[in-house]
């Protein structure tokens, strides 16, 4: 079993994506044995996050066993005011925050707070991705600013994602030793040796695997996790034991 | 499927946490498959060109068959020295090819220092792997028409901001750029795109060992929606026919 905690669809604005409508992420999904994958929609990215969410709704609701829903909010788009509403009837999803793409400062901002306090009380995990896809295109977010949000927000469980190698791997694993509601998703790191790195500073317990699909090549995901020199529990809890616990599926 | 890892790295590199011997790149290469390697040292890119291409002749020895050499260059700027050391390494230590390294300001590799080097790397018929951009090697190449250059990690470097699409116009564009798949990056329609336009007879493998995974790096490719054929030209045909040029 695989579960997929950090994938996309929709319209990708920066060159031609192949695969990335609903009916070719499932292929992606049934050929590498992802059983479920935690799904986002690009346009509430890029443009319209209230409208994007309920696409990823629409999407949950048709495929339940398949998607997980995660939904993106910011405090100056529409949509916004709508996180308990969407949340309400779902039986499970996570938060993801896109901090650089709808340009605003976590820390500053009350609407956020709101939002995180919201997600601890109803545990459901919150997604802050480093760089939207593991390429050096992208601006990176500050994760002393993400380190400061885990340890201001004890109760909500935090993920951090799309983190690689080297500076990046140390800091995001340094707030992921320090703080017992901080993991780290799979999708970016890329190192020879990463995976096993990240095993002995925090746990395989702590991890989550993710491909970036369809942004990414989603058949390294699974990959680097089943060839890294870990136990095979340790394969189990981050390919799909880690996301059964954190999302309340078992 | 028969694999030659065209880009391997060997030596010691304090930022990137790295200090790898022959050992450990034959480990790994028989773990995954990998026949050859092709080698420049860290030491030569960020510190001292001499021991460090010294280190990589003494490292190749151990393991004539598996191992071959890019003399290793960190700065055109120590001035003509650098292609007779070329000429030497290449000519008596069997070295075959060139490794260069853009890192602007203080390297840099579309300079007039660097012209002399580039086309000592023509004279001899070797490939030249440049971490460098795809605007760098077009530079290159339309000043030295005879070089080969292969444009590591085919955009995907931080200095190229991983900006695969403008490598693969400059491979487009020049018959004498290629592109070498080494990097993070595992983009969307990255190995078909650059098979399409500038051909699978211009993408050469490489990992990027021991920065990065050669299984992943290994998987970039045969996970591509491309021919078992162009498959075989990326992972070991390409390289050996560029190395045959020195040969013929």
């Amino acid at each position: 079993m695989i579960i997929d905690i950090h994938g996309y669809f929709g319209e990708w604005p920066y060159w031609p994506l192949r695969n990335s409508h609903e009916a070719a992420i499932l292929c992606h999904m049934d050929r590498l044995g992802i059983s479920q994958l935690a799904v986002s929609s690009l346009r509430g990215i890029f443009s319209d996050p209230g409208g994007g969410n309920q696409e990823v709704i629409r999407l949950a609701r048709s495929h339940p066993d398949r998607f997980i829903p995660a939904l993106t909010y910011s405090p100056y788009a529409p949509g916004r005011e709508r996180y308990g509403e969407d949340f309400k009837d779902l039986p499970t999803g996570i938060v993801k925050l896109f901090p650089i793409q709808h340009t605003y400062d976590p820390l500053e901002e009350t609407y956020i707070h709101e939002l995180l306090t919201f997600c601890g009380e109803k545990q459901i995990p919150v997604m802050i991705p480093y760089r939207l896809m593991m390429s050096w295109r992208f601006p990176v977010f500050d994760l002393k600013k993400t380190g400061r949000l885990v340890a201001s927000f004890p109760e909500v469980r935090f993920i951090l994602a799309s983190i690689n190698y080297l500076a990046e791997l140390q800091s995001a694993l340094h707030i992921v030793k320090q703080y017992a509601n901080a993991y780290i998703e799979t999708s970016g790191m890329m190192s020879f040796g990463g995976i096993e790195t990240a095993v002995r500073q925090v746990g395989a317990e702590r991890m989550l695997h993710g491909t970036c699909l369809p942004l990414q090549n989603p058949a390294i995901g699974p990959l680097k996790i089943r060839n890294a020199s870990i136990s095979e529990d340790e394969k189990d809890m981050i390919l799909y034991g880690n996301a059964q616990k954190l999302l309340g599926m078992k | 499927m028969k694999i030659i890892d065209g880009h391997v790295h060997i030596g010691k590199a304090t930022w990137c946490h790295i200090d790898a011997d022959a050992d450990l790149l034959i480990r790994e290469a028989d773990r995954n498959g990998i026949e050859k390697l092709f080698v420049t040292d860290f030491m030569a890119l960020t510190y001292d060109m001499a021991e460090g291409n010294e280190f990589l002749r003494a490292q190749i020895q151990k393991y004539p068959d598996r191992l071959y050499g890019y003399y290793t260059v960190s700065a055109g700027r120590f001035g003509p020295w650098i292609a007779g050391q070329l000429d030497r390494y290449v000519s008596e230590h069997g070295f075959r090819g060139l490794k260069i390294y853009s890192v602007p300001p203080l390297q840099v590799i579309d300079d007039p220092y660097m012209i002399p080097v580039i086309a000592k790397a023509a004279e001899l018929r070797i490939p030249i792997l440049a971490h460098s951009t795809g605007p760098e090697c077009e530079s290159l190449a339309r000043q030295v028409p005879d070089a080969v250059i292969i444009n590591a990690h085919m955009g995907c470097c931080p200095q190229a901001q991983g900006d695969w699409h403008r490598s693969i116009a400059a491979a487009k564009r020049y018959p004498n750029i290629y592109l070498d798949t080494a990097s993070s990056s595992f983009d969307n329609n990255m190995i078909e795109t650059a098979v399409a336009e500038a051909g699978a007879e211009k993408i050469i493998y490489g990992s990027d060992l021991p920065l990065l995974d050669p299984a992943l790096q290994i998987a970039k490719i045969m996970e591509s929606d491309i021919t078992s054929a162009q498959k075989e030209m990326i992972l070991s045909g390409n390289i050996l026919r560029l190395l045959s040029l020195r040969d013929n």
